[in-house]
Order: C-alpha cells, then structure tokens, then sequence
C-alpha cells in the first residue's frame, strides 16, 4: 500500500497513500504513550512562545503593554552594550565550543585506549564529576585558587620569582581562565556521546590495520576518528544551537574590571530585565538571540550536507 | 492479555499527562483581603482635603504579606502566624520568598495579578511602583498614626515622594560605620584617627608594624550604590550614584568631588592599603578575613553586626578588641533607605484602611503587637526575665538567639511602651549604634525617571567599570571621568536627572 517516489537526489521519499486519520488511528497506543509528551512540549516549550510578542511592546508588571513596533529593536541596535555582548558571546562561544569538541574527543579517544576495564570506569566516574559541581561553587573554588594574595596559582608563580597577577580582574587573562574552567567542568562530560561512539567502531578494521603495521596514532587518525566524524559533526550542531546560551559560567566569573571582554548577550539581557525591569527589551534581545541560533544551525546544516552528503536535522 | 497492556498504557498515560498538568492548577493565593460583613465606613472628609480614619474600620479576615527577610520557616514562621491570628483574629498568610528572588516574584505577581495585600520596597524601587500606582498612598493614614507622631520626622522625609507616603518603614534605616582594631591602634601607641591624613597613616603603620596584618582594609567589590558606602573615608562625601544635593539631584559621578575621592581610593589601593582582591570580594570574603585577625579596618553595618565581628573575631584571636570609629574628617557615614511596607493599590480603599489599621498600626502600636513582630511568640521566640525580654535559642540553632522576627527591636520607628520587654544589648552592638545614629545620613528614595529605567543596567555596568579600572590603574582618573562623561551623555543621563528634578 506504499508507493515509494524517487526524489532528485539518490534518498527515496515514501509517501502513504492510507489516510492520516486511519494511520494515527492504526498506531494509536502509541500516540496515547506519546500524549504526555506532547502536552509537555506544548505547555512548556511552544504556549511561552506566545510572550515573544511582548518583544514589540513596552511592557512593565504593572499595565498592559503597549504595541510599540520595532522600537525595543532600535534602542536595542543603537546600544554599544549590545553589540559589545553580541560580539563577544560570538567570540567565546565558538572558542568554547571549538575547545570543547578537541577536548572532549581527545579525553575520550584516551579513555578508549585504557584497556584494564575497573580503572577505565573509575577515571570516567571521575571526570563526569566535575558537570555536577554548580557554577557558583566553580567559581569559588577557582577564585580562592587564583587569589592574587594566597590562591596556590600565585605562590606558585611567586616561588619562581614571578608576581602576583589578579586573573580573574585582567582583562588580559580573564578568557584563558575561562576556557580553563569551562574544560575542567564540562569535558569529562562531553565525552559521554563519543565514548559511546567509539564503542561502535569495527575492530576488524583496528585488526586489520595492526596486521598491516599502522600504529596507534594511526589507526586513531585513519580508523577511529572517520568512524566517529558523523557523531562529533552531529554533536558539534546540536552544540552550536546552544552556543548563545552562555550565562552561568560568565555570570558567577564576570566583575567590573572584565566585563568589556566578559559580557554577554544573556548577562546583558539578565541585567535590562533585572536591573530595569524592561521586559520589552530583554524580550527583544531574546528573540534577537534565538534567531541567530537558528540561523547558525541552519548554516551548519547545510555545510553537514556538503561535506557528509546528508543533513543532520 | 493485549487488552490489559492497552489498559495499563492508556492508565499510565493519563497519569503521566495529569502530572504534568498539576503544577499548572491554580492557587489561592489570597490575594484579597476578605472584608467581614458588616459594612464599613472607613474615611471621613475632614472638609480640609485630608481624610481620618473612622472607628468603624471593618476587620479583614485574611491578609497576605509576602516577606523576604526576617525569620525564616525553620525558625517558626507557622507559629507566630497561628499567635497573629489568636490575638488578632485575623488569618495571616505569609509568603515568604528567598531575598534573591523576592523582586522578581512580586514584579510577576503583578504581571498574573496574583499581588499580596503587603508587601515590602527599597528606596530605589518605592517610585517605581508609585509612579504606576501599584502601591496605596497612604499619606494620610500615616499622618493620623499614633506611630508617625511618635516617630523620627527625619525618616519621614526620606521616605516622602513630592510630599506623599507610600510606604511604612518597617525598621528604622541601618547604617554602617568603620570598625578598627583597636588592640592594633593600642600597641602602636596611636590614637583614632580623625582626618583622612591620620586614616591613611594608621592604615600604613598597620601594614608595616602589624606582622599579623595581611590587609589594612577590607571591602567589597565595585557596586556603584554601595561603594560610598563601604568606602567613606575615601569618597570624602562624594557618591556615583544619583543624590540629592540642596534639593536637587544630580549624578553624583559627574561631581567635581569624584575627582579626589577616586585619586584616593587609587592611590590607597595602589599602596596596598586597600584590599587587592577590592574587585572579587564579596560581603562573606571580607567578614571571613576580618575573622581571621588579618584584616584592620573595615565598613560594615552597625547594631548586631558590630558585636558578630568582635564575637568571631575573639574566637580566633581572643585578646583582640574593635571599636566603631566615628567619621574622619569630610567622610560620610550613609544609612541605606529603609525597607517600606506598602499596601496593594489594586483592593478598595476600605480593605487598605483595614490592614493598615490592623496590621501595621498594630505593629507599631507600643505594646503586644510591636512585641510580636519584633521579638515573635512568648515561650517560643522568647520569656520574660525579671523586667527583661529575654531572646531565646532559635528553633534552627541552639546556639543562636532569634534577634527579630520582623522587626529588629532597637531600630523601631516608634517607641515600645511597655517598660518590661526591653532587651540587654551587647556593649558593641550599643556603641555602633550610637555612632551610626548620631552620624548617618540617611539616602533620599529615588524619584522614577523613564529614561533612567532605560538606561539604569547600562549607566550601572558603565559606572562600575569606571570606578574599578581607575582604582586598580587600568585609566588615570581624568581619563575614567572623560570616558564617563562621554558614555554617559551617549546613554541621554542628563535628560534622566532632568526627569528626576521634574523639569
């Protein structure tokens, strides 16, 4: 009863002819498992969609909002703050990512390679650690770490005959110290996806290549890392969506000395809806923020398409 | 059997579906205050445009109070509640939300129309609300108190916006005063320093003579509504924030006084008389260092603090003794703008004439029911000791004495008639009060501007990195001020003060 139709390209489109009605009727413990869900995502992820509109009002707790068109837009292009946030979110963000994905595949191609099985499963409990320590306790810790007075960084430099530098106030150094402490938290968790992948890897192919004399770095180069490419290209989108969510970590590390390099879009818009209470504004750089998401995933899509042949979304 | 996994799958849908739906069904929040039936004529016009409240104000049976501070539910919160209502009769429903979250939850609870009969306000937040006449003037009501007659005319003028109240202090304005280690300024044969010059001298001689002595003064970082505060001897009178100079406000950075008081502040720190870490402290960072013995000098709130620092401080080092300095010459102690409990606007006239009458006069009303608020439940929260009031261990902490319920008891802004409830003060707790009363000065509410709603995140993010890069030497002082002076005009400040003014 199904007809299948070649497309233009060599994927096959099947089209039902049955009915939708008769075919959700078909399947319909399954849509009932899935009603849950639905109502959920319904609910929670589209009905607060519907606040976007305050985007193109003026809008306080205390009156109706008022239709302004793009107003909230323009105040929010003439701000130098804005595009200073938007600049570097963008900057941090594909750093953060681009270290994140090197990192991560690195840690796990490592932990792949540690064959005694209770001491692989220790050091990945281990790394996972770190992901489940809040931000704000983070930056205590490497705040007290990077004390310019007694933090252990610093009598370290200071043993060597260095002086003391205020990380966390300077301008210069406070990215690198970001990167740091995003990588000591979040890396043991990114490998969890290509751990997983790398489980998959034919060891036959590992075999045959160990009989042809490839060594270890070369079996890593030529085997193992082609045969994860489509989980890191998919994770490296899936991540990409996600790159202007960057708050937390700056927040708890951001001071007034840092924040011509540390602001971002979400502390700035935390700051308009907190500090001022202009909802309308704060709204208006949301949705400024979700649409270059989108259009960056759109982007990355596409180029998967070109390098891999398929899309990922 | 397939009819039973049907049943159980459309079973355990329905019960996954209604959970997720049960975080969404509506409470009573109580918001109204349910008037009892007996009609109520609450206002009388006097003829000369005020209004006197009448006898026959109708008793709610209901208020609600959102609080953020004060006792937690830990510590009783259900108990003095059922106490309100034996002696009151009236139901009190307290909404007790986390400090860092309160402003949030009530801007939403006016966005769902959800708000609480009372609720509290900073200065700098009190316009706001009454400019968009969220909030009951309650001018009048006050003005026909027991309580304001009694009180300090000085708090009521800074708490008045263009000549109208809005909002009751609950406590009267806490100040903060700079603690020194006097047992320092002993062994160095020095006495209390009372000009900027004697200041910085002691902050030298216990850098260089003190070995124990790690940082001469602590404080935290650059928040532009609290670095005056923290920082006086410093700011010599001069603030970054907006303030009230001979009845007119002005933006306090583009004072010629900024000039000197950031040349100080950068030349202390780069002496190393100032804390290093000045721009990552927070308020527990600099308490932490002080009660370790390695800090001499720090601004901090006067009252229960004052003795909490000399208290830790001896259990680290025990013969160490502190004293609240009275302000050096040009500094200015500051006393930050009350907290303001305020009214709904959105009920009837007659139900804010009744909690006014019925909660708030009764909170300050000089007998049971200020005691009530300020020290909590008989037998609970505290016991009668001879012609004292005794506090007790709190129901959280044995070791810990519950210090207020709502209303700390030796910052009351009306006095306590009863002569045998009075509280035994610690000798430190006594001597910065009396320095913060006789020396603060207490900031004015900020009046609402449009254009400084606008531009508030922005002129605030744009302040503090001035004042922090010209501290540490990252920009010269005429360079930090210049860049002010041209950012700040990009941000429109001066139509922002012009709002203020009224212009």
């Amino acid at each position: 009863m199904v007809k299948a139709k070649k497309g233009t390209s060599e994927t096959l489109h099947v089209k039902s002819t049955v009915p939708l009605h008769i075919r959700i009727y078909h399947h319909r413990w399954f849509y009932l498992m899935f009603l849950p869900v639905f109502i959920s995502i319904v609910v929670f992820a589209y009905l607060p969609m519907i606040g976007i509109v305050y985007a193109f009002t003026e809008y306080s707790p205390f009156t109706k909002p008022i239709y302004i068109g793009m107003e909230n837009f323009k105040t929010l292009f003439e701000s130098p703050a804005f595009w200073r946030a938007f600049r570097n979110t963008l900057q941090i963000s594909f750093l953060n990512l681009l270290l994140s994905m090197v990192f991560s595949v690195g840690l796990a191609l490592l932990i792949d390679e540690v064959k005694a099985v209770r001491f692989r499963k220790v050091t990945q409990t281990v790394v996972y650690i770190p992901h489940f320590i809040s931000w704000v306790v983070v930056a205590s810790i490497f705040t007290m770490f990077l004390s310019p007075k007694n933090g252990i960084v610093n009598q370290v430099i200071t043993f060597f005959g260095g002086d003391p530098i205020y990380f966390l106030a300077n301008e210069k150094w406070w990215r690198p110290v970001f990167y740091v402490i995003n990588r000591w938290k979040e890396t043991g968790w990114g490998t969890i996806i290509f751990i997983a992948a790398l489980a998959g890897v034919d060891q036959e192919m590992h075999e045959a290549a160990r009989i042809d004399g490839a060594g270890r770095l070369q079996r890593i180069w030529y085997i193992t890392l082609p045969a994860i490419a489509g989980t890191i290209l998919v994770v490296f989108i899936l991540n990409l969506a996600k790159i202007l969510n960057l708050f937390d970590s700056v927040w708890v590390l951001q001071n007034s000395m840092v924040i011509g390099v540390s602001d971002v879009i979400q502390t700035f818009v935390y700051r308009l809806g907190i500090t001022s209470a202009d909802y309308g504004l704060s709204t208006a750089a949301g949705l400024f923020k979700s649409v270059v998401s989108v259009i960056l995933v759109t982007i990355a899509n596409k180029a998967s398409k070109k390098i891999n042949g398929e899309e990922v979304l | 059997m397939k009819r039973i996994k049907k049943g159980l799958a459309a079973a355990l849908t329905a019960a996954a579906a209604l959970s997720l739906l049960t975080g969404c069904g509506s409470t009573d929040t109580g918001s109204k205050t349910e008037q009892t039936t007996e009609a109520a004529k609450t206002t009388a016009d006097t003829g000369n445009g005020e209004t006197t409240a009448a006898a026959e104000v109708a008793k709610p049976e209901k208020i609600t109070w959102m609080v953020h501070s004060g006792m937690n539910e830990e510590n009783g919160t259900a108990q003095w509640a059922e106490e309100f209502q034996r002696l009151t009769g009236i139901k009190m429903d307290l909404q007790i939300i986390s400090n860092n979250e309160y402003k949030q939850i009530l801007e939403l609870s006016f966005a769902s129309d959800t708000v609480p009969d009372v609720f509290d306000l900073t200065g700098e937040n009190l316009a706001v609300y009454a400019k968009q006449n969220a909030i009951a003037d309650v001018t009048d009501l006050v003005k026909n108190s027991e309580f304001y007659k009694k009180g300090d005319k000085a708090m009521w003028d800074s708490v008045t916006l263009d000549g109208r109240i809005y909002g009751i202090p609950l406590e009267l304005p806490g100040g903060t005063v700079t603690y020194v280690r006097k047992d320092w300024l002993d062994k160095l044969g020095m006495e209390e320093p009372k000009t900027y010059d004697e200041f910085i001298e002691m902050l030298r001689r216990f850098k260089e003579e003190i070995p124990e002595c790690k940082v001469p003064l602590t404080a935290t970082g650059f928040k532009n509504n609290v670095n005056a505060q923290f920082l006086p001897e410093f700011y010599q009178g001069a603030t970054p924030e907006f303030a009230k100079i001979d009845g007119v406000w002005v933006d306090g950075m583009s004072q010629d006084n900024m000039v000197k008081a950031l040349t100080n502040l950068h030349e202390a720190y780069a002496e190393g008389l100032i804390d290093t870490e000045l721009v990552t402290n927070t308020t527990s960072n600099c308490r932490d260092q002080w009660y370790s013995g390695s800090v001499g000098a720090f601004n901090y709130w006067s009252g229960m603090w004052g003795n909490t620092l000399l208290e830790r401080l001896n259990q680290n080092v025990p013969e160490a003794e502190i004293v609240a300095l009275k302000p050096i010459e040009g500094a200015v102690y500051q006393a930050r703008t009350p907290s303001m409990l305020c009214i709904n606007a959105r009920i009837t006239q007659e139900e804010i004439d009744s909690i006014f009458k019925y909660m708030i006069e009764y909170m300050h009303d000089g007998g049971e029911g200020q005691v009530l608020f300020e020290s909590g439940v008989e037998g609970l929260h505290w016991e009668q000791d001879g012609d004292k009031l005794k506090q007790l261990p709190t129901l959280s902490n044995p070791n810990e004495v519950l210090q207020k319920a709502w209303v700390t008891p030796w910052l009351r802004i009306s006095p306590l008639e009863l002569t045998d409830k009075n509280i035994d003060l610690k000798p430190m707790v006594v001597s910065s009060l009396a320095v913060d009363n006789e020396y603060s000065v207490t900031k004015s509410v900020v009046p609402v501007s449009a254009t400084l709603t606008k531009i508030q995140s922005d002129l605030t993010a744009l302040k503090e990195e001035i004042l922090a890069k010209v501290v540490m030497g990252d920009l010269t002082v005429e360079e930090g001020l210049t860049k002010y002076k041209t950012e700040s005009e990009m941000l429109n400040v001066q139509k922002a003060v012009d709002e203020m003014n009224d212009r």
